[in-house]
């Protein structure tokens, strides 16, 4: 994938992140006590049994959820100051995410998908197309622009949503499981693209896996377990 | 439906409803506008015959209003002046006068009494030029005048004859000349009619020799009924035809 | 988000559910049909009514008789003429200049002898008509320029062109005496009658006519004066002017006008122009004022349970998208965090929800418009075959504006308003939502 962008990617600083889901005694504490640090363009794959809080933190790191207590600091922003539109704003200007099941809108085609993320961040409709027919190709999906997801494989559907990930520019990219669905072959192909991410666009990739081979291709490795970290923290 | 066909789809449905709430049902068929027309008069002058004596419907079977329903443009408009009985001295006294305030645009002018009465020919075709003169308006107005028809075979002139069967049906003051001097008297008075006619700018219609045509046709008897001086509706047709044939002709 | 693109997103996820978007549509649809078919039947119904209590012209005309009023009638719709009393161009003056007064047509009748074609009636097929005996009638004429402000109905045919000297039109009295059927109307058009006005010359004992023919454009239904024929003012003035400079008829009318018909600016001022009228100007009147204001009271009773039942189908219509529309979040709730997690704020989200109701109101209703039009029009074609058959003028049915407005846009409104809880649902919706249950 050719370089779309020049810039860094964000840094990231958690300091006691704990959430908790439900309350009274059923109540599930699924990250505890959480401290790391992620250096702007690394790449860190984040593993651990299922419970483990993995997604859970994924989701807080990408303002898709609100974090309950603690205090996580991405590039500049301290995302427990935001709420409503600006947790949007930085959903939609920073971060870029993949989704184990794609997350594509089965109603459009795949450039149409592309086309929606600039779609919200007012980008007009020109642009929009143009930009969506580069990120295709630079993701080697560029003849399938006009095919629904209905119609493409799973490693087509991936790199799609990848490419839309990238659509707005973000200095950070989560994925959640993004070879979980995938055969082998398109494993390599999307593990490939998401290993070029924070070299040739910028950004610094935090990959949730249970797959050895795309922890194994990582910068840094964190082990969840019970809500805390089992590695050593990062610098 | 791709989403991108919907809303063109719903615009042209929603034309589609303005467009058919524009049509209403059950627009009847109607005439198209018959027109005007130049003014037109035509004035009927005359005598029994003229008034539709002989008929059951004089109103509708007159030969005036038969000519005025069939040969005239529509928006004529006819008064019929004729009284019976008339000569051409009561044409002249009454009914000329009353004619020219109508500033007639056709008259027509068919007077029998006068053969009948024994009125010397002189006196007919003077009288008659001077009502023609003053009915023509200086050429502003057609004047068609008829001559005389045969009279020997009208029962009502049969009835007045010595020795008639039906005499009760005489009408006509007695004695009523015989068939050879009515024919004379008659013959006469059609070349007076003919001269007047020649002499004032008056069309002749030939209404001798449509009756003699009935004659020879053997139609003749079934237009009068029995008693009767003045045709039926039959024969009111008959000279409604010859007048219309004349009229045609003097457009010509 | 623009509304266009929010428009675009709309309009492909009804187009991705297909079958529920046309099921919600068809709902609609049905309810739409249903309020706007009884709407528009209700208009024309209403407007049949009132036509027929005002015999064809305004509902607020008032006739004008040559008479003075009878006093112990005044406050009747329809009281009985005093005396005659001539009706002149000072009368007619005066009663133009009243305050309430919109319009006033005169209206001039003479006697004339009529002679029916024979056979009166044109084309084939068997008929009980026949030619009767020349007799005498009254023809009656107006100024057919006004002709929409009078109590006429046209049955078959048209009325004659103003000015003409050659057209008439005949009553339902004319039928009778020709022993016409009504369905034989439009067979009588096309005919032509022998009109003659009568004249006696002085020092002549013989009524002389002046004779015109006419050709008979319509048949209609008139309750403006008595008559068989209906002529424009210039025919009956020349037949008037023609009699009137004769001697010794005496049954020829004294009155320049036999009548006015006066049209007052409102329903509201026809009681007070009337009193006017006959207290002032001192002349008997008659309009269907009461009548019309009862008959209008019952049928906006109608109009308002009918326009009900309307509604109440599309609120049931309405509710259906709610359900629907509820369904689908629940439905969607990965789709919509992925939206959220592609940037869309919350008021995107609701914003793309209330269009999707909104298209789906849209489509019902203007579906559902036409379909009721449509259905208006069956009825109408079914109901005129019948009033056809009895020698009746049809209805006339249309598309009012409001109908159209009230089916379209109505619909398109209601659904919006239906789609205001599942928007706002969809709109809470959690972006986590969008990596599935953690």
């Amino acid at each position: 994938m050719r370089v779309l962008t020049q810039g860094t990617g964000l840094g990231i600083d958690v300091e006691g992140l704990t959430h908790t889901y439900g309350s009274g005694p059923d109540a599930l504490v699924v990250l505890d006590h959480l401290d790391v640090s992620i250096a702007p363009g690394e790449y860190v794959a984040v593993t651990g049994r299922s419970g483990a809080g993995k997604s859970t933190f994924l989701a807080i790191l990408g303002g898709l959820e609100r974090q309950q207590s603690g205090r996580v600091v991405v590039g500049d922003v301290d995302l427990g100051a935001l709420d409503g539109d600006a947790l949007a704003s930085y959903r939609r200007d920073r971060v870029g995410f993949v989704f184990q099941h794609y997350g594509l809108l089965g109603s459009m085609t795949a450039a149409e998908n592309v086309e929606l993320a600039m779609t919200f961040a007012g980008v007009s409709r020109a642009r929009r197309r143009a930009r969506a027919s580069e990120l295709l190709d630079a993701v080697g999906v560029g003849a399938r622009a006009g095919h629904r997801p209905s119609e493409l494989s799973g490693g087509e559907s991936q790199r799609v949503a990848m490419a839309r990930a990238l659509a707005n520019e973000p200095r950070l990219v989560l994925a959640d499981e993004p070879t979980g669905n995938l055969d082998d072959d398109s494993t390599v192909l999307v593990l490939d693209l998401l290993e070029r991410l924070p070299s040739e666009h910028g950004c610094t990739l935090v990959v949730v896996t249970h797959n050895h081979l795309v922890a194994e291709h990582a910068d840094r490795r964190l082990v969840l377990a019970g809500g805390r970290l089992v590695t050593p923290r990062g610098t | 439906m791709r989403g991108r066909a919907l809303i063109p789809t719903l615009a042209l449905l929603t034309a589609t409803v303005v467009l058919l709430g524009a049509c209403t049902a059950g627009k009847p068929r109607t005439l198209p506008r018959a027109r005007n027309g130049p003014a037109f008069t035509y004035v009927a002058i005359g005598g029994a015959d003229t008034l539709a004596d002989g008929t059951d419907d004089p109103l509708r079977q007159a030969w005036p209003q038969v000519l005025f329903r069939t040969a005239l443009p529509r928006n004529a408009t006819l008064v019929n002046l004729a009284s019976s009985p008339a000569s051409v001295q009561d044409v002249l006294d009454r009914q000329v006068p009353q004619a020219l305030t109508l500033h007639p645009t056709l008259v027509t002018v068919l007077i029998t009494d006068d053969a009948f009465r024994g009125t010397p020919t002189a006196t007919f075709e003077t009288r008659l030029r001077d009502a023609l003169v003053q009915l023509r308006q200086g050429g502003r107005a057609r004047v068609l005048v008829a001559n005389i028809p045969p009279l020997d075979a009208r029962p009502g002139y049969l009835a007045c004859l010595p020795g008639a069967a039906a005499a009760s049906d005489c009408t006509l003051d007695r004695p009523v000349p015989d068939v050879a001097t009515l024919d004379a008297r008659v013959d006469a008075l059609d070349a007076a009619v003919a001269r007047a006619a020649a002499a004032t700018g008056a069309n002749v219609v030939d209404l001798h020799a449509a009756v003699l045509a009935e004659r020879a046709a053997g139609r003749e008897t079934a237009e009068y009924d029995p008693g009767a001086i003045s045709p039926n509706a039959q024969g009111q047709r008959v000279i409604a035809t010859a007048f219309a044939d004349a009229y045609r002709r003097s457009n010509a | 988000m623009s509304w266009r693109d929010a428009c675009g997103v709309a309009a492909r996820s009804i187009g991705r559910r297909l079958g529920r978007a046309v099921l919600t549509v068809l709902a609609v649809m049905l309810a739409a049909a249903l309020l706007s078919a009884l709407l528009i039947v209700a208009g024309a119904a209403r407007t049949r009514v009132l036509s027929q209590l005002s015999k064809g012209g305004p509902l607020a005309g008032i006739q004008v008789a040559a008479a003075a009023p009878d006093p112990g009638q005044l406050d009747t719709d329809n009281p009985r003429p005093g005396p005659a009393r001539d009706l002149d161009d000072d009368a007619l003056h005066m009663i133009r200049n009243l305050p309430g007064v919109r319009s006033v047509i005169p209206l001039i009748s003479t006697p004339v002898r009529v002679i029916v074609p024979d056979p009166p009636v044109t084309g084939h097929g068997t008929t009980t008509a026949s030619a009767p005996e020349p007799f005498t009638e009254t023809m009656t004429g107006f100024d057919m320029r006004h002709s929409g402000q009078l109590p006429i109905t046209v049955l078959s045919g048209r009325l004659p062109a103003p000015g003409s000297l050659v057209e008439v039109a005949v009553t339902e009295q004319y039928l009778q005496r020709i022993h016409a059927q009504k369905t034989d109307a439009k067979r009588v058009v096309g005919t032509e009658l022998e009109l003659g006005a009568p004249r006696v010359f002085p020092n002549d004992d013989t009524v002389r006519g002046r004779w015109t023919r006419a050709l008979i454009v319509g048949v209609v239904a008139q309750g403006n004066a008595a008559g068989d024929v209906i002529a424009p003012i210039e025919q009956v003035q020349a037949a008037q002017r023609w009699s009137a400079s004769g001697v010794g008829l005496d049954d020829l009318p004294t009155s320049k006008y036999s009548g006015l018909f006066v049209v007052a600016n409102g329903l509201d001022q026809v009681g007070p122009v009337r009193n006017a009228i006959t207290q002032r100007a001192g002349y008997s009147t008659s309009a269907p004022e009461n009548l019309i204001a009862t008959v209008q009271r019952y049928l906006r009773v109608v109009e308002i349970v009918l326009s009900g039942i309307g509604l109440i189908a599309l609120v049931i219509a309405a509710l259906g998208i709610t359900n629907a529309l509820l369904a689908a979040v629940r439905e969607r709730r990965r789709e919509i965090g992925v939206l959220k997690a592609i940037g869309a704020r919350d008021r995107d989200v609701r914003r793309i929800f209330l269009i999707e109701a909104s298209l789906l109101g849209l489509a019902g209703g203007a579906l559902g418009t036409l379909a009721g039009f449509l259905v208006s029009q069956l009825m109408a074609a079914i109901v005129n075959q019948y009033l056809t058959e009895q020698g009746l003028s049809a209805v006339h049915v249309g598309l009012p504006v409001l109908v159209f407005v009230v089916g379209v846009v109505g619909s398109a409104l209601l659904a919006l308003v239906a789609g205001t809880v599942p928007a706002q649902r969809a709109a809470r919706l959690p972006a986590r939502q969008a990596m599935g249950d953690l």
